[in-house]
């Protein structure tokens, strides 16, 4: 059978955005592409933090005040951060945006101030789709937005009829495969953005990874972690990323948080959502969870352990 | 130790790549074109029937009337590309290069002759490791190294997972080719 292969990239969710995809036909292949970055353009446009246009930046300046309607898919985002803020027992928390624009990772945005006791747990949601916030606070989903994205751009590709499609948004990426062919995965090593790590090949899964550094970031604010602990504020920055293979982008995207803050105490939340993790140290070890060299197509563990 | 770190494996890096895990990708290519020139006219303005191409070099004047738009650093050279239907003029395609946080990236701006942006789409990409690729050392781990692999649209290192790239310098390129648009619409 003849297919056509294509890769489009373009700017949106704040990265670039790459989609690789298979189809039977040509025709197809352009159709599906258009309408998975269609995909992601809506979830970009309802809850980018940057715009005041947004669902989201409208919530953060009304939600307080009155309930406020929200389409589809920002409630089913915010459903998913509070299911994930309780499975975490509130480290994982989407309104620690404060903290982010104090220190630039955001951009200050025009809504009143929020609360500084504000959290998670004041956010209502309703079944009509209506959102209301208890207290003034500035909500940020970008801990989770992006991996939803991705994961609403692979359904519009399954839609098309694609047979194999990988869309990598800056790192968080999933892989979709129709006769479940494996597809490599490499990620960048924590204490030198030059060097790659090789891990194995994914199929049929999402990948997110979350490293302290940020590329091409300078100044005054380079020691810090872009990973918000709401218990104790902004972290400095560690030579450590984490990276987690789950079902779904949204779900890993999430974790990678989670992780980040709870280390290996995170096992049991894991293997409750059927995901698994690695947390890499520079210079050289990597902690790998149950099941993480099997995602990655490994019947053990492929390397031995550092020296003592 | 907590006790949840018994399920837990630890590895060392270094015993990863002995494994020869690094075997199983193939070398990274330096610059992937993901669209040519032409496919990026047609996409934009498909119902044209002509179009007319020129390069701009931009005068140093004009390169700093533009820093005061947004600040990136850009080639200096544009190409324009007018897009036509009959004696109706549809449209501008720019094609130009901004530097970001670490390569060059090549990309299209299509605007409507209502002065909107119809499409943005980046035809040339090296990857974010794309500047590493050309020091030695990192070349060398892949020497010689090619591994058929089960499918055929993997063929290079793309999936690296662990950055979040800003692509704030590409909202500053389409900034300026807006201005651009306008000053020469106006000087016409």
């Amino acid at each position: 059978m003849s297919s056509c292969s294509l890769r489009r990239i373009r700017p949106w969710l704040g990265t670039y955005v790459h989609i690789d995809v298979t189809a039977p036909d040509s025709h197809r292949a352009a159709l599906s592409v258009e309408a998975a970055f269609e995909a992601i353009a809506i979830v970009h446009q309802a809850m980018s933090f940057h715009s005041p246009d947004s669902e989201l930046s409208r919530l953060n300046r009304e939600a307080h005040l009155r309930p406020v309607s929200v389409g589809v898919h920002t409630r089913a985002v915010l459903l998913a951060a509070r299911r994930f803020a309780q499975l975490s027992g509130g480290l994982f928390d989407p309104t620690v945006a404060p903290a982010l624009v104090r220190h630039q990772f955001l951009p200050t945005p025009t809504a009143p101030a929020a609360n500084q006791e504000a959290s998670w747990e004041d956010i209502e949601i309703d079944k009509d789709g209506q959102v209301f916030f208890r207290r003034p606070l500035w909500m940020d989903l970008g801990g989770i937005a992006k991996g939803y994205a991705v994961d609403q751009a692979i359904d519009a590709l399954k839609d098309y009829g694609v047979l194999e499609a990988c869309v990598n948004a800056g790192g968080d990426l999933r892989h979709f495969s129709r006769q479940g062919l494996r597809h490599p995965l490499v990620v960048r090593h924590p204490g030198d953005a030059s060097r790659s790590i090789p891990l194995g090949h994914i199929a049929n899964k999402a990948v997110a990874s979350s490293g302290d550094f940020v590329l091409g970031r300078r100044g005054s604010e380079i020691d810090t972690s872009p990973i918000v602990d709401p218990r104790h504020g902004v972290a400095k920055c560690r030579p450590r990323s984490v990276t987690v293979i789950a079902d779904s982008c949204c779900t890993a995207d999430a974790l990678t948080k989670i992780v980040s803050l709870l280390g290996q105490d995170a096992s049991p939340l894991l293997a409750e959502l059927g995901a698994s993790a690695a947390i890499i140290e520079a210079p050289d070890t990597l902690h790998a969870s149950s099941g993480f060299w099997s995602a990655l197509g490994h019947e053990a563990s492929p390397g031995h352990a550092p020296h003592a | 130790m907590s006790k949840s770190c018994d399920s837990w494996s630890t590895v060392s890096l270094v015993s990863l790549a002995s494994a020869g895990l690094s075997a199983l990708c193939p070398p990274t290519v330096e610059a992937a074109q993901y669209l040519s020139v032409e496919q990026a006219e047609k996409a934009a303005f498909p119902e044209a029937d002509r179009f007319d191409a020129r390069v701009l070099r931009l005068t140093p004047e004009q390169l700093r009337s533009l820093d005061a738009v947004a600040s990136v650093r850009q080639r200096g050279e544009v190409r324009q590309i007018e897009a036509w239907a009959g004696s109706k003029l549809l449209g501008t395609l720019y094609v130009d290069d901004v530097l970001g946080k670490v390569e060059w990236v090549t990309y299209a701006v299509a605007i409507g002759a209502d002065g909107a942006v119809r499409s943005l789409e980046i035809l040339e990409y090296r990857e974010t490791h794309g500047y590493e690729v050309r020091t030695p050392s990192w070349r060398k781990q892949f020497a010689g190294r090619r591994l058929e692999t089960p499918f055929h649209f993997g063929d290079d290192i793309k999936n690296i997972s662990g950055a979040t790239l800003s692509c704030s310098h590409l909202t500053a390129g389409v900034q300026r080719l807006l201005a651009l648009h306008a000053q020469l619409t106006k000087s016409r």
